[in-house]
């Protein structure tokens, strides 16, 4: 009985468009008070606004696990109608419900979907053990990757589809705490100067040349510090890599650096064989999109603008590993069409951001699919409004600050992502739950303050109440953002900020930004990854400012006191010290406000429930998928 | 082909050569005006960069150098025939175009067949019956499949087909996941076909049908037909054998002017279903700033064009033969 | 003129197409003062169905924004570009083709044919996506880049027809008289080719309209403004839950390019043109 009920609190949501008093009546008289209890959520009656009426959110979860086995004992469970459900939720298109009607049909439904609750678990439980090998597994991708080996690119795509056949040194639990993966053993001397890595014996390259430490030293120094964007801050303490023997490597520092344990994932940190690229130019070897790596798929064949085919590693120093045969990369350029092709079982793995946000609550009230959260934690990712502080106007702090309270970002995240986010109130995100400083300062949404603090700043209202104009770039990743900039330009403009929005596609919008400083507000999008030494740092760091580099400080930002704080977390070995360093440093930045933290995205992934252990760990869809097994 | 038809065919070729020098330096100005280059490309999908990263890749793609050497460079490789190599894709310009054209090569001329078939028989039908209720249908009916947007009616096909009804799949030209060969191959590309080349053919669908059918009341009206009537010839050999002839020409004429139109239409079907076609590769190109790729995309659709033109030309010398080949 | 008209009443479908546009111009002139509050303003509460809510009947979109407000603001975006686009290229290209077809045979001609046949081999959509989205979309760029693209026809037209009239006794008579080439060209011989490009000129309207949708959906079109395009685009996300989004302003499309080709084949009709070589003539 209690497996059956495994799946219990994932609830099952059912949108009903008028009220839902009647059903709840009905759910309260008919399944008692523990199954009715959450069975009316105000969720999108939010948005819909009261004064229409209650466009609520049925939502069927028993309140407990006993109220789920009570109604087990009350209810016999029937094979739910799947298709008939199917065209239910379909059909639910227009706002008329009659009352009889209403009843009529959430009456089927509560049972149906009570039932449905419990066959979930039922059925999530049942396959749990029984790994089926072979079969193909075929996922979703956009865009196409530039090229398949991450050491020379922190793309997303390109990391997606690296991992798979280029490892890592380690890999990380959901802990965050490293485990084994092509190292066995690593080792941070007290001092903190020097990190020794234990190697795998008995991994071979897909060519059959043997991995050895050569590799290793090879990489770290030759590839990723040279090339990887990431790398080059994440390795910039590495002053040699000595390999004593050929599977032990040695990294000699500079001086402590913590950041270089945190970032070894196979899809940030690939280890590349040195007899492949030791010979010529890295960025233009053939082997970028035929790569040679260690991992559990061999790269079969790249059908430009169609698909990307994998297959598996027989030689894979994991005996029995993997278990799928084929991994197809489907490239599927509009998100109706990845949708559809979700939903016709063309793809069983898509992600991140597969597909619409607004379709995101039709994927999770659907049995067959997870829409999965995690997955993102090594990177995580953030929308923030980089402002240009060389604008005589921005300068002021006021204005800033009024910016920030012009914004409802609680109103943006659900008008734009459908609720999948969370208002920032730090550079770091609230994922980040060590890092992430509790009391920082506050900048709630208050028009009449950002009018205030306006006035206050001498930048009266003008003849048709503008007091100032400024021009708003956003990176041209995503629909999304368009949105965001349309919503951003309204809410400004009605506390007299007149917002021209421009439009560039993404190399001009590189240029302008951060060769010619040619802006105003920017809307950024960028991962902030689990080090902040990594990937916060380079936005506030004065010394990180590069004209012409993207995706660092352009605002014009320099503290020496917040550079004090970056430069001494960056070679703190004692967590708690640098946790408080960190802490700090987040209190002086949300004072200064150079750049408008606005919200911590949740990216997803949706996986269908025919493939199995994908989520094992926090590098999800972006893992070697070793471990990844699907239903026949 | 006769003496006067190649030396048609040479002196047309030879006009169309100064044609291609401008396609080559309109496209590299275009590119170069522009800001941004692909090292900022790469590093904005990046979504991190260094300096000397940025720097090494320009250098590697010969990017560091002033702009009227690489103009050089670039004329002397096309001079020679070769296309150069992409800088996105780091493989020859050629092999990455080839790839894709097979591909549009399919859709294009699927639609066109489509379009033209249906396009010259709803016509035909529509002159036959003028002034009647049929007229007026074929009428509203090729007014609202012009005037209807192409992406629009795309995306509404998937979701009828492919979603609800799961009769066609949503995109793409194979299934990759299975791997077919021979027939079945044939097959599922056929399968993959049919909603973007109904798509596509939409528009020019209504273009053939007004056409035709305006030729047609042309001729209908001309002494050679009344002349065929009065013989009392059957309407059916009147209809193929004397009036049918006449508007191919004009429709011929269409067909190639809309050759060019084609490739810009399919931007647009090719993003909605995913179809690895040139249409979606151009857009591409330029977004990546990849200027050998789209010179040499360029340069092959305008020889394409102009080939297509030289071979109407000769078409209409065979038609009509009061035209002569000068 | 009046006979023109009455010929053109003679057509019920033709009258029909023209009370539409009339409408549609109708929405569009009277748009500031129907909805004097922005259509980009997010006023309401968001993800309304039609006929939800009484004070927004169509709807409101993701962010609140008043559909019926978003359609009269895109009706007169719509006409503007069509308008101008269409006003501009037919300026540059009767100029082209009368001089190239005045002086057909020598050197002017063969090189305004040149420059007619570069922009025509390059595939037309490709060329207006690349010119608005390297320079910056705008509502100006996009006037400019698809006036740029739709000269050449109008250019081939205006020379084929100035060609042939150009052997004409009247043409004959004021050249006998001495008067200036440009001085025959415009007051000669182009108002008699007034018909064609009048009923192509219409189509052109159509056809820029459609490009300035194509544009806006691919989402190159001016950011700061509302038009049909752009909401298609923008609802295009919410494609299988508010399809009503798609629906509206693609219907509006629909509605405005059906009437310029009624009102084009009334025209076609009326002035007794022939086949010109264009769609739907």
């Amino acid at each position: 009985m209690r497996s059956m009920c495994a799946g219990w609190d994932t609830p099952l949501r059912e949108p009903l468009a008028r009220s839902c008093v009647a059903p709840f009546r009905q759910a309260w008289k008919r399944y008692g008070k523990a199954a009715a209890a959450t069975a009316c959520s105000d969720r999108p009656a939010e948005r819909s606004g009261r004064e229409h009426g209650c466009d609520r959110v049925l939502d069927l979860t028993p309140c407990s696990r006993s109220a789920c086995t009570r109604l087990q004992a009350q209810h016999p469970i029937y094979p739910r109608d799947e298709s008939r459900l199917q065209t239910m939720r379909r059909n639910r298109m227009p706002p008329f419900w009659r009352e009889d009607e209403l009843n009529r049909i959430s009456r089927r439904l509560f049972v149906g979907a009570a039932a449905g609750v419990a066959i979930l678990g039922a059925a999530g439980r049942a396959h749990a053990d029984a790994i089926q090998r072979g079969g193909t597994l075929a996922a979703a991708l956009w865009p196409e990757p530039p090229m398949l080996v991450a050491a020379l690119t922190s793309q997303d795509q390109t990391t997606m589809l690296s991992a798979k056949m280029l490892e890592g040194l380690v890999t990380y639990g959901y802990d965050m705490a490293p485990q084994p993966r092509l190292a066995t053993a690593w080792e941070t001397t007290p001092d903190g100067l020097s990190i020794r890595f234990s190697l795998r014996r008995g991994v071979k390259w897909h060519d059959g040349e043997d991995f050895t430490s050569a590799d290793v030293a090879f990489t770290i120094v030759e590839i990723l510090k040279a090339y990887h964007p990431l790398g080059r801050i994440i390795f910039s303490a590495v002053r040699e890599v000595e390999t004593p023997d050929s599977h032990t490597a040695v990294l000699r520092l500079a001086h402590p650096s913590p950041m270089i344990m945190a970032s070894l994932a196979g899809f940030i940190s690939p280890i590349v064989p040195k007899h492949i690229y030791a010979s010529s130019d890295p960025l233009r070897n053939p082997a970028n999109s035929a790569p040679i790596g260690t991992g559990p798929f061999r790269f079969r064949e790249w059908q430009r603008g169609s698909a990307i085919i994998f297959e598996r590693n027989p030689s894979y120093w994991d005996e029995g590993k993997p278990y799928v045969e084929r991994l197809v990369y489907r490239v599927l350029g509009d998100s109706t069409t990845r949708s559809a092709a979700l939903d016709a079982g063309e793809v069983i793995l898509a992600g991140p951001n597969p597909v619409p946000y607004s379709e995101l609550d039709r994927f999770r009230s659907n049995p067959h699919f997870t829409v999965e959260l995690r997955g993102e934690e090594l990177l995580m990712h953030m929308q923030a409004l980089q402002i240009n502080l060389r604008h005589p106007d921005l300068e002021k702090l006021a204005v800033r600050q009024a910016i920030y309270h012009a914004i409802d970002r609680d109103a943006l995240i659900r008008a734009v992502w459908y609720g999948a986010g969370h208002a920032s109130n730090s550079p770091i995100p609230y994922q980040a739950r060590e890092m992430h400083a509790d009391d920082l300062p506050s900048y709630p949404y208050d028009p009449a303050r950002a009018q205030a603090l306006l006035d206050a700043a001498g930048l009266s209202t003008g003849a048709n109440g503008i007091r100032l104009k400024l021009r708003f770039d956003w990176v041209p990743l995503g629909q999304e953002n368009l949105l965001t900039a349309q919503f951003i330009r309204q809410s400004l403009r009605r506390v007299g900020i007149d917002v021209d929005v421009r439009s560039f596609d993404l190399p001009t919008y590189i240029r302008r930004i951060y060769s010619d400083y040619d802006f105003d507000l920017n809307l950024m999008n960028y991962f902030p990854t689990s080090d902040p030494s990594v990937g916060v740092q380079r936005f506030y760091w004065s010394k990180a400012a590069s004209r012409g580099t993207p995706f660092v400080n352009a605002s014009g930002f320099s503290d020496p006191e917040v550079d004090r704080l970056l430069e001494e977390a960056a070679i703190e070995n004692d967590p708690a010290s640098r946790r408080e360093l960190i802490h700090q440093f987040q209190h002086d930045v949300m004072t200064s406000l150079p750049i408008l933290p606005l919200v911590d995205l949740d990216y997803v992934s949706i996986i269908s429930k025919r493939a199995h252990a994908v989520m094992l760990r926090p590098e999800g869809i972006r893992d070697n998928f070793a471990d990844v097994w699907i239903d026949p | 082909m006769s003496i006067p038809h190649l030396t048609f065919v040479g002196r047309r070729l030879l006009q169309a050569i100064p044609l291609l020098f401008a396609v080559v330096i309109f496209s590299f100005t275009i590119l170069h005006l522009s800001q941004g280059d692909i090292a900022d490309v790469m590093a904005g999908e990046s979504g991190a960069a260094s300096p000397a990263i940025l720097r090494d890749i320009r250098h590697s793609f010969g990017l560091d150098q002033p702009a009227m050497t690489q103009l050089a460079e670039l004329g002397s490789r096309v001079i020679r025939f070769n296309l150069g190599k992409s800088l996105r894709y780091d493989k020859p310009v050629t092999d990455v175009i080839f790839e894709r054209t097979l591909p549009t090569l399919l859709l294009t001329t699927t639609s066109m067949f489509i379009s033209l078939i249906l396009g010259v028989a709803c016509g035909a039908v529509a002159a036959l019956n003028r002034g009647t209720i049929i007229d007026d249908a074929i009428f509203v009916i090729s007014l609202i499949t012009y005037a209807t947007p192409m992406f629009w009616t795309g995306l509404l096909l998937i979701i009828l087909f492919s979603a609800r009804l799961d009769w066609l799949p949503t995109s793409g030209m194979t299934d990759a996941a299975l791997e077919t060969h021979g027939l079945s191959y044939v097959v599922d590309v056929l399968r993959h076909l049919l909603l973007p080349s109904v798509t596509l053919s939409t528009v020019h669908f209504a273009i053939y049908t007004r056409l035709m059918r305006a030729s047609l009341l042309e001729v209908a009206g001309l002494d050679y037909v009344r002349t065929a009537q009065a013989k009392g010839l059957p309407r059916h050999r009147i209809l193929i054998k004397h009036m049918l002839p006449t508007p191919l020409l004009p429709i011929v004429t269409m067909a190639g002017v809309q050759a060019g139109a084609l490739l810009g239409g399919a931007v647009l079907v090719e993003t909605v279903f995913a179809w690895p076609g040139l249409g979606r590769l151009t857009y591409e190109a330029v977004f990546q700033r990849d200027y050998p790729l789209l010179t040499g995309i360029l340069i092959l659709t305008s020889f394409l064009v102009v080939a297509v033109n030289i071979v109407i030309d000769i078409i209409y010398s065979v038609l009509d033969p009061r035209i002569s080949i000068r | 003129m009046r006979g023109l008209f009455r010929r053109f009443c003679h057509k019920r479908s033709a009258v029909f197409g023209l009370a539409l546009l009339l409408v549609v111009v109708l929405v569009a002139m009277l748009a500031p003062i129907l909805y004097p509050v922005d259509a980009a303003e997010m006023i309401a509460p968001p993800l309304l169905w039609p006929g939800q809510s009484l004070s927004f009947p169509l709807g409101t979109d993701q962010l609140g924004r008043d559909i019926a407000a978003g359609l009269a603001e895109g009706a007169r975006t719509a006409l503007l570009i069509g308008i101008v686009s269409t006003g501009t290229a037919v300026s540059i290209g009767v100029v082209v083709g009368a001089f190239s077809g005045y002086y057909a045979g020598r050197f002017v001609e063969s090189a305004l044919m040149r420059v007619v046949e570069l922009f025509q081999t390059m595939p037309q959509f490709i060329l207006v996506l690349v010119v608005v989205a390297l320079f910056s979309p705008s509502l100006v760029m996009t006037i400019i880049a698809i006036a740029a693209v739709s000269w050449p026809p109008v250019a081939r037209l205006v020379r084929a027809e100035v060609m042939s009239l150009r052997e004409r006794e009247f043409v004959q008579a004021a050249v006998a008289l001495g008067r200036r080439d440009s001085g025959i060209i415009f007051v000669e011989i182009l108002p008699n080719c007034l018909a064609p490009i009048v009923a192509t000129s219409s189509i052109m309207v159509a056809s820029a309209i459609l490009t300035e949708a194509g544009l806006s959906f691919l989402g190159f079109g001016d950011p700061n403004l509302v038009t049909w395009g752009s909401m298609i685009g923008e609802g295009r996300n919410d494609l299988r839950t508010a399809w009503y989004l798609v629906a509206e302003p693609g219907a509006a499309l629909l509605l405005t390019v059906l009437s310029l080709g009624l009102v084009t084949e009334g025209l076609n009709d009326a002035l007794n043109v022939r086949w010109l070589g264009h769609p739907l003539a």
